[in-house]
């Protein structure tokens, strides 16, 4: 049970991290999000499974910030504190469809191995 | 709320982080814990689990600077994070300096249109003179290259040396290390067609290599072409080459006539390669002087000239002692022929630009100062946009920012601006330099190679950047000495006229006198100019063309000579519109040729020193009417006079006062020479008005005429007086003259051409100080306008109150064209006493007017005063509109 527990938990680690660029990308590709929205989205859209804290957010994003795929600004609104929304950028779009189309590519792989074979 | 900062800070702290960049993430992470912690709260948990839960948003596999430390650039040391944060400043600087300046557009467009012009005009300017008196000349040792010349003397300043002195020069002097003679002279390039003549130098072999000079084609003089009795031999420039033979060097072998004579090329010169003059031919001096050549005779000086190399460590006075020596010692030796010639030596490098230097330099000072102006100009602008901005820098200075900074930071917009400036002004440099190109006669310098190259970007760079520093620093160091605390109570409202109000005052001044020293420059050429055209050139100028040739000596001896002559102004004067034609050997204003000594027989033959001398001029029959030069006595010569039989001489005014003052010069005799002369005594039988024979502003020179068979050479000069404009007729005239040699060159000029060459200098000077002090004084008519609205603005609640209280409108006109016009006169007062001192540097460039000549500066007083009542005058007008009702409700 206890072996069942870690695997899993590794498992999940390595999932995340490699599906972690497309998750953010994906979220604010129709429009520009704030780093609190981001998480909250990810949380309530995988009921819960996937969250990433603060501390392993930002990270990411000012990464993805870094190559240029994703661009965050300062946006003040009346009667609140300023925020940093990050809007996709055209380099970011390029990336995205490639991940999308990649981890599509990806799970209907597994998917074929995975399926119960037909007796 | 638990304060999330501190936690953050320390989690990043061993990150070494841009502070502005850590700035950011801290405010971000913040956010999100500020908001995770309500959510959680309102979850219904307690503070302390939802403190809890916050903070483990937070943790990671390691510290949270470790998984930051991959996105982020991380800086290494302290000097390296000071230095990121100036650049970050600046940066910010520039960019909200962009800003301020898009927002101000017509400040900025004004600012940068005045820095554009006064920098393009120094642009220009230096572009010449860099190219002109500073670019080093591109021979070696260059600095150690000079001329040697006779000295001259009033009374003859030909500075030609005779080739026996040059002999003895060469021989006896111990300051140069090298010497050889160069003359120039015309040649009749035939067999090359059409036939021309050209410009061409005899000159010594080493003469090319004392300047460095390698031949592109072939090789140059050796010692043995340079010799008579050598096979001759010719070089040839680039130009010639390219423009007679195609640039093909199979020229290398050819011959070519030159005045008849035929001439090997043995090479062509380096392109781009001139000294003093054009010259498309060069020969071996020593070619000419075959034995008993009347060249070399000692009382012969002729236009030789010595180029010579100082030796190492001589300067330029001590080569001066050593040849007034030598000098000396020849006149001791030679007393009939070498009294009173004495040796000059000047720098190669001066000679080439004695004509300009002067120019220019007048030109660099008087664009100096319009450039002052336009910084002072712009000064205003920015002490009177400061002035609106002390509230915005007041809020700053009070929120903790440094004054340093802030400094920084208006110093930033200033350079921005003179960057701007900068740019425009290069480029209205280029432009100009192409009308300066046009405009200078190349009679006074060679402007082809004046463009625009790196020592004058840097120079455009460098005033630019000095320009920034000037306009800047005032405004920048009054705005932060700002005191926040004042002028924050007074936000909204305008300020006093105090400190500002002095600033822009005492810059006004100096507009003004700058203003005032650069009109009166150029309202003493204009005068000078009006004088010139005003002087009597003792001729009729009008419809009057004149003819240069050159009669090879070939086909023409002295018969056929005066044969052609003769022909040549029958056939002319029967041309329709042609009155009277007239060969002459010197034509006036270009200089007489044929100065000699000469003494009167009823009169003491005085001491050689004192023996007068006078331009003789050879001329024949009929000159004095084609030239329109009027008689005062006696008769001018008749046609059966022409072959000096009697010998005969019609002298002008001048030398019948100098020689016979009070008495009848007709039938006087006088003769070429000294006491021992053994020339023929002459009558006099007319007396005619002086004829200026060196330019307008030179006295006419004692002048004796002589018929053309006493003394001709080929090359000849013909003045034709015609029915209306001259250049109308010089086709069928020149046609005319080919009927007779279809090989003559000719070079046809009107005398008002002629004439206004003459003033190409003053004209050049007087064109471009107009130019730079109309530019000044627009330049300043605009800063005394820019202050004065700003003044009325401020003062427009004290006008209200004024108005308000029983002031008439001309009450208040008057306040402010008082105080409008008080800087004004202080500074036309300054002016003229700068312009008393400048005027000065013009002294060799005026005529007939004083550097100091008060019409002038009392034209100019006035001119300016009256643009500054103008300028005043507006703005006040616009006080007097102003409504009390208004104006004090604004309070």
């Amino acid at each position: 049970m206890a072996m069942t527990h870690i695997v899993s938990r590794v498992f999940d680690r390595e999932l995340k991290k490699g599906s972690a660029e497309l998750l953010i990308l994906s979220l604010v590709e129709a429009r520009p999000r704030h780093g609190y929205e981001i998480s909250k989205l990810i949380e309530t859209r995988s009921k819960g499974a996937l969250k990433f804290n603060v501390a392993s957010l930002y990270p990411l994003l000012y990464r993805l910030e870094q190559r240029g795929w994703i661009q965050g600004r300062w946006v003040e609104k009346a009667g609140q504190r300023r925020r940093r929304y990050y809007r996709l950028t055209s380099e970011g779009k390029k990336t995205l469809a490639s991940q999308r189309s990649a981890w599509e590519s990806f799970v209907a792989a597994i998917n074929r191995i995975t399926e119960p074979e037909q007796a | 709320m638990p304060e999330w900062k501190q936690e953050i800070r320390r989690r990043l702290a061993n990150l070494n982080l841009d502070p502005v960049r850590e700035e950011v993430i801290v405010e971000e992470m913040e956010q999100h814990l500020a908001d995770y912690y309500e959510e959680v709260l309102s979850g219904g948990n307690t503070e302390a689990e939802a403190y809890r839960r916050t903070l483990a948003e937070l943790q990671c596999s390691g510290p949270l600077g470790h998984v930051l430390r991959q996105p982020e650039p991380q800086q290494h040391s302290e000097g390296s994070t000071r230095r990121r944060s100036v650049i970050a400043n600046l940066w910010q600087d520039l960019r909200f300096g962009c800003r301020m300046l898009m927002k101000q557009p017509g400040f900025t467009l004004i600012a940068v249109i005045t820095l554009a012009l006064g920098i393009g005009a120094n642009t220009a300017i230096f572009s010449v003179i860099y190219t002109v008196l500073l670019r080093p000349l591109p021979y070696p040792a260059a600095n150690r290259l000079v001329v040697l010349t006779t000295k001259g003397t009033q009374l003859d300043p030909f500075k030609g040396v005779s080739y026996p002195d040059y002999l003895d020069w060469r021989d006896r002097t111990r300051s140069f290390e090298e010497t050889a003679c160069f003359v120039d002279d015309v040649f009749n390039v035939t067999e090359v067609d059409p036939a021309v003549a050209v410009d061409g130098r005899r000159v010594n072999w080493n003469f090319f290599q004392m300047l460095g000079l390698k031949p592109q084609v072939g090789r140059l003089f050796a010692p043995s072409d340079d010799q008579a009795g050598a096979l001759p031999t010719a070089t040839i420039s680039d130009a010639f080459w390219h423009e007679k033979f195609g640039g093909d060097a199979a020229v290398v072998g050819k011959t070519i006539r030159l005045d008849g004579d035929v001439f090997t090329v043995i090479g062509v010169l380096p392109p781009g390669f001139e000294l003093l003059g054009h010259h498309a031919v060069f020969v071996p001096l020593g070619l000419w002087f075959t034995p008993g050549h009347n060249l070399l005779k000692r009382e012969v000086q002729f236009q030789l000239y010595v180029l010579a190399r100082l030796k190492a460590g001589v300067t330029l006075p001590q080569a001066r002692a050593d040849l007034s020596a030598v000098a000396a010692q020849l006149e001791r030796e030679y007393p009939q022929t070498n009294r009173g010639r004495g040796g000059a030596v000047d720098r190669l490098s001066d000679l080439l630009v004695k004509d300009v230097r002067l120019v220019l330099l007048v030109l660099l000072s008087a664009v100096g100062c319009v450039l002052l102006i336009a910084c002072v100009n712009v000064t205003n602008l920015m002490l009177v946009r400061a002035v609106g901005r002390e509230t915005e820098l007041s809020v700053r200075l009070a929120l903790g920012a440094r004054r340093g900074r802030i400094i920084q930071q208006l110093l930033t917009e200033s350079m921005l601006i003179a960057a701007l400036g900068g740019i425009a002004g290069l480029l209205l440099g280029a432009w100009s330099i192409r009308t300066l190109s046009s405009l200078i006669p190349p009679t006074l310098v060679q402007l082809d190679q004046i463009k625009l190259n790196t020592p004058v970007l840097l120079f455009t760079v460098g005033i630019s950047a000095i320009t920034g520093l000037l306009f800047g620093l005032l405004p920048a160091l009054r705005t932060a000495d700002t005191n926040p605390n004042t002028s924050l109570k007074k936000a909204g409202r305008s300020i006093g006229r105090s400190s500002w109000g002095r600033a822009c005052n005492s810059l006004l001044v100096a507009e003004v006198s700058l203003a005032l020293v650069l009109l009166v420059g150029a309202g003493l050429m204009l005068r000078t100019l009006q004088q010139l055209t005003r002087v009597d050139p003792g001729f009729d100028v009008a419809n009057l063309l004149t003819l240069r040739s050159q009669l090879s000596n070939d086909v023409y001896n002295d018969e056929r000579r005066l044969t052609f002559f003769r022909e040549c102004r029958m056939r002319l004067e029967a041309l329709p519109g042609v009155r009277s034609a007239s060969f002459v050997m010197s034509l006036p204003l270009q200089g007489a040729s044929w100065n000699l000594p000469f003494i009167v027989a009823d009169k003491p033959v005085p001491p050689v020193e004192a023996i007068p001398h006078a331009a003789f001029i050879p001329i024949s029959a009929n000159f004095f009417a084609t030239m329109g030069i009027p008689l005062r006595a006696g008769r001018v010569f008749s046609e059966t006079e022409m072959n000096d039989t009697p010998a005969f001489t019609v002298i002008n005014e001048s030398l019948a006062r100098r020689m016979w003052p009070g008495e009848n010069a007709i039938g006087k005799h006088l003769r070429t020479g000294g006491a021992d002369s053994h020339a023929a005594w002459r009558e006099v039988i007319g007396v005619v008005g002086d004829v200026k024979l060196n330019g307008l502003e030179q006295e006419a020179p004692l002048q004796a005429y002589l018929p053309l068979a006493v003394h001709n050479s080929g090359t000849v000069k013909l003045v034709v007086r015609t029915d209306g404009e001259p250049l109308a007729f010089s086709k069928s005239i020149e046609q005319t003259i080919h009927s007779l040699d279809k090989d003559l060159t000719l070079e046809t000029h009107s005398m008002d051409e002629l004439l206004g060459n003459t003033m190409a200098r003053q004209r050049l000077t007087l064109t471009l100080l107009a130019t730079l002090a109309v530019l000044a004084l627009v330049l300043a008519g605009i800063g005394i306008y820019g202050v004065m609205s700003f003044a009325v603005t401020e003062r427009r609640q004290e006008v209200g109150i004024r108005l308000a209280l029983g002031a008439t409108l001309r009450d208040v006109l008057l306040l402010i064209l008082v105080q409008g016009m008080k800087p004004t006169l202080l500074g036309v007062g300054l002016g003229s006493a700068a312009a008393f001192a400048a005027t000065r540097l013009l002294r060799g460039l005026l005529y007939g007017v004083a550097p100091t000549d008060p019409l002038t500066f009392a034209g100019v007083a006035v001119l300016l005063s009256s643009v500054a009542l103008v300028a005043c005058w507006l703005p006040a007008r616009r006080a007097t509109k102003v409504d009390p009702l208004v104006a004090l409700r604004y309070e």
